[in-house]
């Protein structure tokens, strides 16, 4: 018996969290380094990777570019959807510390609340999934 | 229909029926004199019922999934698209549940 | 790596971060010493941070694979220095310490610039802390998805 798919929803939630967790990681990172000199923080991004995991339908009013070639620009139409993939870089912008490390703790801080109000609200939603999911299972209620 | 034919293809036994074919026997009311022209019958309903607990499901998880991957920052709107759904199917579980009872009670009639 | 992981990285700044705010608490606390058991007057001491890297393993795991180690394990102190400036003089013959001159020999502390050290290490300390319950309030949401 092959795999139960629940749906592009649940499997995007999932990939939510996992970007989530990462983002705390670096971000707990830059944190902790928030005093070492010459240290350089990380972002992480995974958003846009999570956008386009979605298969998307071409739009019946807009007129896609047709390419010929791969390295033609392609705008609009369909989209094939694409694995998912969490990037992490380094921000080697200058710093303005004496002692050389460009962390703003401040910023930082408002990057965890942030990620974090995120990862919440992803798990809300992933329950509410599963939840659905067992309400139609069940014979009787 | 994809939540509810997903579901009927993983759980079967699932009110899930397959609106698209004719097979639901058309059971239309008993005409007593006055009769609306348009009357919708019983397949009507249920078949309208589910298009749109589909729809409001499938609203719901694109909302969800525009939220996760930044598209909107709207929590409102998706946090009540969510609740609507997830009452509708509520709504439509326990209306099957009724049925099926109801079903069972008169198959249970001796005749 | 993970949520558990992360942790353990906001923990290694806490330890460094309540290490410099000993070694600060300490050159406040000898702002006057002109004697030490070296010789001279208190030297004031730094702490030096850097970033902590998580050693690779060299086990391999069950699959074959070996964790090729992460850039990503916090911060730690590689050392406790001396501040090796000039200290300061201080014009006063009368000091049991005083050098032939009359200079006594002070410590090279400036409490102004201790006090400002000590909150950006207090800043620091409580950062990490606020991260460390953040890790734990996204671990108690994911534990919440198995709850019906």
């Amino acid at each position: 018996m092959g795999d139960i798919s629940f749906g592009q929803t649940v499997g995007m939630l999932k990939n939510a969290m996992d970007g989530a967790a990462e983002s705390h990681q670096v971000i707990a990172n830059n944190v902790a380094n928030v005093n070492t000199p010459n240290y350089r923080r990380s972002d992480v991004s995974f958003k846009e990777a999570l956008a386009r995991t979605e298969t998307s339908t071409a739009d019946p009013d807009e007129l896609a570019l047709v390419t010929t070639n791969d390295r033609q620009i392609a705008v609009g139409g369909a989209q094939d959807p694409e694995p998912f993939s969490i990037t992490s870089t380094v921000d080697n912008s200058q710093q303005m510390r004496v002692d050389g490390s460009n962390v703003d703790v401040d910023q930082e801080m408002a990057k965890l609340s942030l990620n974090s109000s995120y990862a919440q609200t992803m798990a809300q939603l992933l329950q509410n999934q599963f939840t659905r999911i067992k309400q139609s299972i069940q014979e009787h209620s | 229909m994809d939540f509810m034919s997903s579901m009927a293809k993983v759980i079967p036994g699932t009110f899930a029926p397959d609106i698209s074919s004719d097979d639901i026997p058309n059971i239309t009311p008993i005409p007593n004199g006055v009769d609306a022209p348009g009357a919708s019958s019983f397949k009507d309903t249920v078949k309208g019922l589910l298009s749109d607990v589909n729809d409001k499901i499938n609203a719901s998880d694109q909302n969800t999934r525009d939220l996760a991957s930044g598209k909107t920052n709207d929590l409102q709107k998706v946090v009540t698209s969510v609740e609507e759904a997830n009452l509708s199917l509520q709504f439509t579980m326990a209306m099957r549940t009724k049925l099926l009872d109801a079903y069972s009670e008169i198959s249970r009639m001796q005749v | 790596m993970g949520l558990y992981d992360s942790i353990e990285v906001s923990a290694s700044a806490l330890t460094a971060q309540r290490l410099a705010m000993d070694v600060i608490a300490n050159n406040i606390a000898n702002v006057n010493t002109t004697r030490t058991p070296e010789g001279g007057a208190f030297k004031r001491q730094l702490v030096v941070f850097a970033q902590k890297d998580e050693a690779a393993s060299q086990t391999d795991t069950l699959d074959g694979d070996s964790d090729p180690g992460s850039a990503r394990a916090g911060v730690q102190v590689v050392g406790v220095v001396n501040d090796n400036s000039p200290d300061k003089l201080v014009y006063d013959p009368s000091h049991p310490d005083a050098d032939p001159q009359g200079y006594v020999h002070m410590p090279n502390i400036e409490v102004v610039k201790e006090m400002v050290d000590m909150m950006a290490a207090s800043r620091a300390y409580e950062a990490n802390v606020t991260a460390i319950q953040e890790a734990r309030t996204m671990g108690s949401a994911t534990m919440g998805l198995l709850r019906a």
